[in-house]
């Protein structure tokens, strides 16, 4: 019972923190999606299937906060490299205040357990 | 390019076949850059494994990638995709509600008919109803009691109405047919309505008792035709159901006495 409270919970976190973890992977510079999913694989508690973060790359496109380049490679099919729209870096400064905030306040709420 | 194994090959060409299934029903997605995103990803994580690739290397960059259906979430979904991977992937309980409630429409719908097989499809969506219901087991129904309950609650209130009452409406019926037969009249002493009504609560009273008796003994068999209404029911009901049929009783032995004493002559008259 508790490890299934647990276990929504959790999901639950790791959906709303993808976002923020992807457009935050992207930061200043410019990554193609798999350089995107190897940076998030570091992160051992965020525990996705990395196919969710394609569709998500694309729908932060479609809202504008990404765009794209496509651009050929050598060793493969051509690389698509993603990078912060003024739009997304400003959206991205937001989530991470708000973030902030929430964790502060979080923390410190915590008492002796 | 990377080589892949031919059961490698097929094993691709399988996953890319159940995403383009579920890109069928997106509003918004482009198959080609999925697809793309899909190979640029393989690309990347077999490069420098040794080639051609094997099936069982493949299988693990397929599963970190995960399930064919994550590339479409449900807000770039149609309605009727949704609806269509609930029906095919939902557990097999709610399966069955849909298919019970499914059944009661068309069971209602035959009403307007007047044909005989809504008795068969209602029929056919309480059984399934009730095997919807055993397969979710004691826990909360969900949102599966909207597609449930009501068959469940039709019935229900039926076998209460049948198990309480059905035998007071039997021997009101055979009280006021047998008041005709002429050794009753003559014996009876009563007028019809006393009479068909001395019946009806007398058998009501002794039925009760009964149940009651049985609900004490064996109270599944009440509880468990009323699920899932039923199930705090349970034997110490069994003398509250006998108690109101004694009680039964005993007024209608004070309204014979007052009837055989003449009480109610004036009334009679």
């Amino acid at each position: 019972m508790d490890d299934r409270f647990f276990d929504n919970w959790s999901t639950q976190l790791r959906k709303g923190m993808l976002e923020l973890c992807i457009l935050n992977a992207i930061g200043g510079t410019r990554l193609y999606g798999y350089d995107i999913v190897r940076r998030l694989r570091e992160i051992e508690a965020l525990v996705i299937s990395e196919g969710t973060v394609y569709p998500i790359l694309s729908r932060l496109r479609r809202e504008g906060f990404l765009q794209t380049t496509i651009e050929e490679s050598a060793a493969g099919p051509p690389r698509k490299y993603y990078r912060l729209t003024g739009k997304g870096a400003e959206i991205l400064t937001r989530m991470n205040d708000c973030w902030g905030k929430m964790k502060t306040g979080a923390d410190g709420l915590k008492g002796e357990v | 390019m990377v080589e892949l194994s031919e059961n490698a090959r097929k094993g691709l060409d399988d996953y890319l076949r159940q995403v383009r299934s579920y890109l069928r029903w997106s509003k918004s997605l482009d198959r080609e850059e999925v697809e793309q995103n899909i190979s640029e990803h393989i690309e990347r994580e077999l490069e420098g494994a040794p080639e051609p690739v094997s099936a069982c290397t493949l299988d693990g960059v397929l599963a970190r990638l995960g399930s064919p259906r994550q590339w479409v979430p449900p807000e770039a979904m149609h309605w009727w995709g949704k609806l269509i991977l609930k029906l095919r992937t939902d557990s097999e309980d709610w399966r069955l509600s849909y298919i019970s409630f499914g059944f009661l429409l068309v069971g209602v719908l035959l009403m307007f008919l007047v044909s005989p097989l809504q008795v068969v499809f209602f029929a056919g969506s309480f059984i399934t109803a009730r095997a919807a219901l055993a397969a979710a087991g004691p826990g909360d129904l969900g949102a599966q009691k909207w597609l449930l309950y009501p068959i469940l609650l039709t019935v229900s209130v039926a076998f209460v109405l049948t198990l309480f009452l059905g035998p007071a409406l039997l021997a009101g019926i055979i009280a006021a047919e047998l008041h005709e037969v002429d050794w009753v009249r003559r014996d009876s002493h009563m007028g019809v309505i006393a009479f068909v009504y001395t019946a009806t609560v007398l058998v009501t009273s002794l039925w009760w008792m009964l149940l009651g008796l049985i609900s004490c003994k064996r109270p599944g068999l009440i509880r468990e035709p009323l699920r899932p209404f039923a199930d705090r029911f349970n034997r110490r009901r069994g003398p509250a159901i006998s108690g109101v049929g004694l009680l039964l009783l005993a007024i209608l032995a004070g309204f014979v006495a007052l009837y055989m004493n003449g009480a109610f002559d004036i009334f009679m008259r």
